[in-house]
């Protein structure tokens, strides 16, 4: 086994290792509480072990909630699918099965479009016509998935994976359409299995003001049975600066309260490069994440500290970056004793 | 937002400085005072580094970063002097910045604050801040908060820019009587000549909704020789084309397509435009276009399966037919509009596809005073008959050009022996011909017909005929139907040529159809029938009526034709009259039960 790469048992240990710590500390530091998994197609060869490796770090950094962001990009299926084209090895059943044995939830995405936001920047006529499609095929995708997550205790819910913006939905009647796509499919995940939650996840460009912000997400809340509102901080993508970012988060939570919801924060471990051939990521300093964990903690429950993600950009299996950011993370809200 | 390089500060430090810092603080409000940004950039972060540090220098600073566009830098001194002191000038200044960052949400935010402390700012900055909140919000979709804070700007002194902006907030609010005031209040000459077009094309959609059209192409038409744009050009379009001024439509559709070539709305209104100027072909390669890019306008498909079937082009309009069908799963419509939809396109479908149809139908009259004639519509019609088979072939490319039918057919009929169901041989009669409907929205055909004897009380002639039919009942109604009208019409008016003798037919029936189940419908109704006959014919001329039941059943479901078989059973009770002799009781008149069983595939 190469170093740096433990087995489960060491994550395990590292759990155990930190619950105590965190029995005996009074207060301890915010931590994040989950991540985001955004499988590609280089995760159909993984094999189980590289699957435990990763877990294994999950494990140490304590993170408990596992968010699959889809589970079919385009036609590729990340799991045994009769409709789309699985992936060499459909690692589903693997990551419900690790987190069945680590006592971690799993919250499941399902379809995702990669012309998603091309094709909602249409004509209000044509994006009703379009949601309704997105609509078909993740109910679809969610028939398919319940069997395969019923039997596992770590299934927690849904995740829509439609990211929703401030810019797109001005138009009231594009607006619409995006509120009665959200009902439906909410209302008809929730037919497939009730004890299931159903997550949405948003972010801001700053595009429009906190207020206004906060009145869109009151009335999406109140226009569809979400459960869960995953706000994105957008620090790692610019879209965000620490100074406003607390407006929007205030925004986000009255909507949330306001509507009975759960938010839940998005953390960007991440810091996207000025790239113009596409999107590339290095791992963020710490300092500066650790900034965003601390803000978000206050706008958000305990447990609503998502990361996007660890696997990407804070495990020694991504680079020296990555395991910089997650010896100083370890080191600094996991083991540490609080202030 | 404009910003007064005049506003600029250099009070005495609130903190003991070395004299070099406030020195260096000093040439940089000099600096600043002669616009050179960058020395003033420069100075003051010396300053800064020489331990001379509050919130105006900070702000200056940010002032200095800003007008080098270096908002970036700018915000960072602006959020630090703003944190150590809440002055509305440092607002407007990170305000400024995050409009140039593309953050306008937080731009409103800053301005939001700025009107807690607006009394401390001249009325000029007033008035510059309400512009831009009202710009800010405009683009938010925020109408009502955005004329709001241009009325607050125009009452602290009068500007012919904001008060555009404010008369197209106002119509957009729908306050249209203000909006006609705010706009013609401007004196044109005082806009610049890109806001004098906004200005008209402002008060043109004013006249549009008024009902004025041709103040409304007169105003626009004035814009675009202002300032031609595609959007003027299209706006014009939509005016022709509510006149009904069709070519002029086109000719605007197509200027705005060619300025605008990536819009597909102007593409679409262009499409259109072509269809109601009849230009066909090109309404059909305009809307090909639209769907290879942008396959979610729904309408199109049925658009383009009509206007082939108009041009003749039959697997043309049975493939976009079809694939309007396979959208019904994307279509956002309510389930019940896209079953009556999907019905209407699959007849469309089987009428356009359909190569073969057969009916058969079979009657028996129970008692032998009544006529012998049938219940089968176009198979017997003329031709008194109780029983028959049709079998009708439409061929290839001739069968059906624009709502043109033509079809080749075959029938044979028959009578059965009186009082029972065994054919009466000599009543065989058999037929060819060719049946043509000329009208495109009457169901009107035409049809010669060469009729063979084979049976020895059967006609060798020619008949000619004329068909018409109404109907009103939608085949299965909508979904959440459980009972409709039926309302059917048949005429048939025939001439034997070689015997010079004319016949009509004619018969209606009134009733209502409840759905029994999904492909079970029974039909209450009222018929009535009448059958003339020159005096010379062998047959009676008669008028009879009653009421009864039809049981139908539906089959052979086809994803794109619906249901293309159907049995029935027809039971009806009727009594009625013969014209011109009596044919079993004195007075001529007969009643009983007649049943019609009718197979159509």
């Amino acid at each position: 086994m190469p170093a740096g790469r433990p087995p489960l048992w060491i994550g395990l240990f590292a759990l155990v290792l930190a619950g105590g710590a965190s029995l005996a500390a009074e207060t301890p530091p915010p931590r994040l509480h989950g991540t985001f998994i955004q499988l590609s197609q280089a995760h159909g060869s993984w094999d189980e072990d590289s699957w435990r490796r990763l877990f294994g770090y999950l494990a140490q950094l304590r993170a408990l909630e596992i968010v699959v962001q889809w589970t079919v990009y385009d036609d590729m299926a990340f799991y045994p699918s009769a409709r789309h084209t699985p992936v060499a090895q459909p690692p589903l059943e693997t990551i419900l099965t690790l987190a069945d044995e680590l006592g971690m939830t799993v919250r499941v995405g399902l379809a995702h479009d990669s012309a998603f936001w091309s094709r909602v920047n249409r004509d209000p006529a044509s994006v009703v016509v379009y949601l309704r499609g997105l609509q078909a095929r993740s109910e679809s995708v969610a028939r398919e998935l319940v069997p395969l997550v019923q039997p596992h205790r770590s299934f927690r819910g849904w995740y829509i994976t439609e990211e929703i913006e401030d810019a797109t939905w001005k138009d009231p009647r594009a607006r619409s359409a995006l509120f009665e796509y959200l009902d439906r499919l909410a209302l008809s995940v929730r037919t497939l299995k009730p004890e299931a939650s159903v997550a949405v996840s948003g972010f801001s460009n700053a595009e429009s003001a906190p207020a206004t912000f906060g009145a869109f997400w009151t009335s999406l809340l109140r226009a569809a049975p979400i459960d869960v509102m995953m706000f994105q901080d957008g620090i790692g993508a610019g879209k965000q600066r620490l100074s406003f970012l607390p407006l929007y988060l205030a925004a986000a939570r009255e909507a949330t309260q306001t509507t009975g919801r759960e938010l839940q924060v998005i953390v960007e471990v991440f810091q996207q490069l000025n790239d113009p051939t596409g999107f590339k990521a290095v791992p963020a300093p710490f300092d500066r994440v650790a900034r965003q964990i601390d803000l978000a903690s206050t706008y958000s429950a305990t447990r609503g500290l998502i990361a996007f993600s660890i696997p990407d950009y804070m495990t020694p299996l991504r680079g020296p970056d990555a395991e910089r950011l997650f010896q100083a993370y370890v080191r600094a809200r996991v083991t540490a004793k609080p202030d | 937002m404009a910003v007064s390089p005049a506003v600029v500060h250099a009070q005495p430090p609130p903190q003991p400085a070395t004299e070099r810092a406030e020195i260096l603080e000093r040439l940089g409000v000099v600096s600043l005072q002669r616009r050179d940004y960058a020395e003033a950039a420069r100075y003051f972060r010396a300053a800064i580094a020489a331990g001379r540090d509050h919130w105006q220098i900070r702000q200056n600073l940010g002032f200095a970063l800003l007008s080098l566009d270096r908002c970036e830098e700018a915000v960072n001194e602006l959020e630090v002097s703003a944190r150590q002191s809440p002055a509305p000038r440092s607002f407007i200044y990170l305000a400024r910045c995050y409009e140039r960052l593309k953050k306008p949400g937080v731009a409103i935010h800053w301005l939001q604050q700025t009107l807690v402390r607006l009394r401390e700012l001249t009325p000029a900055e007033q008035k510059d801040v309400y512009g831009s909140l009202g710009y800010l919000y405009a683009a938010e979709g925020q109408n009502a908060a955005a004329a709001e804070a241009w009325e607050h700007a125009l009452a602290l002194s009068y500007d012919p820019e904001i008060a555009l902006r404010l008369g197209r907030a106002q119509r957009l609010l729908g306050e249209t009587s203000r909006a006609r005031q705010t706009l013609t209040a401007i004196a044109p000459e005082r806009l610049t000549r890109a806001s004098r077009a906004v200005r008209l094309d402002e008060l043109a959609e004013l006249y549009r909704a008024a009902g004025q059209p041709a103040d409304s192409i007169a105003a626009l038409e004035e814009a675009n020789a202002l300032e031609p744009s595609a959007q003027r050009h299209h706006a014009l379009g939509l005016a022709f084309r509510d006149l009904k001024r069709r070519q002029e439509a086109v000719d605007q559709f197509e200027r705005a397509t060619a300025l605008a070539p990536d819009d597909l709305e102007y593409a679409v209104a262009l499409g259109y435009a072509y269809k109601d100027a009849r230009r066909l072909a090109d309404a059909a390669r305009v809307f090909e276009a639209v769907l290879a890019r942008d396959p979610d306008r729904l309408p199109l498909y049925q658009e383009l399966g009509y206007i082939y079937a108009a041009l003749s082009d039959t697997p043309r309009a049975v493939e976009w037919f079809k694939k309007s069908i396979d959208n019904a799963p994307r279509d956002p419509r309510p389930e019940s509009d896209r079953a009556e939809e999907r019905a209407r396109l699959q007849q469309e479908v089987a009428r356009l596809a359909k190569q073969f149809e057969a009916t058969a139908y079979l009657t028996y009259r129970s008692s032998q005073r009544q006529p012998n004639t049938g219940s089968g519509g176009a198979v017997g019609g003329t031709l008194p008959s109780q029983s028959g088979v049709e079998v009708a072939y439409q061929p290839p490319v001739i069968g059906i050009r624009d709502e043109r039918i033509f079809q080749i057919v075959a029938r044979l009929l028959w009578n059965f022996q009186p009082g029972s169901l065994e054919v009466d041989d000599d009543s065989l009669q058999a037929g060819i011909a060719l049946r043509y409907k000329p009208l495109r929205a009457q169901n009107l055909f035409v049809s010669a017909e060469r009729l063979f004897a084979i049976g020895k009380d059967a006609s060798d002639d020619w008949l000619l005929r004329a068909l018409y039919s109404w109907e009103h009942h939608p085949l299965l109604g909508k979904p959440d139907w459980s009972h409709w009208n039926y309302s059917t019409v048949f005429a048939d008016v025939g001439y034997f040529v070689e015997r010079s003798l004319w016949v009509l037919y004619g018969e209606a029936r009134q009733g209502v159809t409840f759905k029994l189940a999904n492909q079970v419908l029974l039909t209450p109704h009222v018929v009535v029938d009448a059958r003339y006959q020159d005096a010379r014919g062998p047959t009676d001329s008669f008028v009879e009526g009653g009421g009864g039941l039809s049981l139908r059943y539906l089959f052979n479901e086809s994803r794109y034709e619906g249901y293309r078989g159907s049995v029935e059973l027809l039971i009806q009770y009727k009594a009625g009259n013969f014209f011109n002799r009596p044919h079993g009781a004195s007075d001529g008149s007969f009643h009983g039960l007649v049943l019609t069983g009718v197979l159509r595939f």
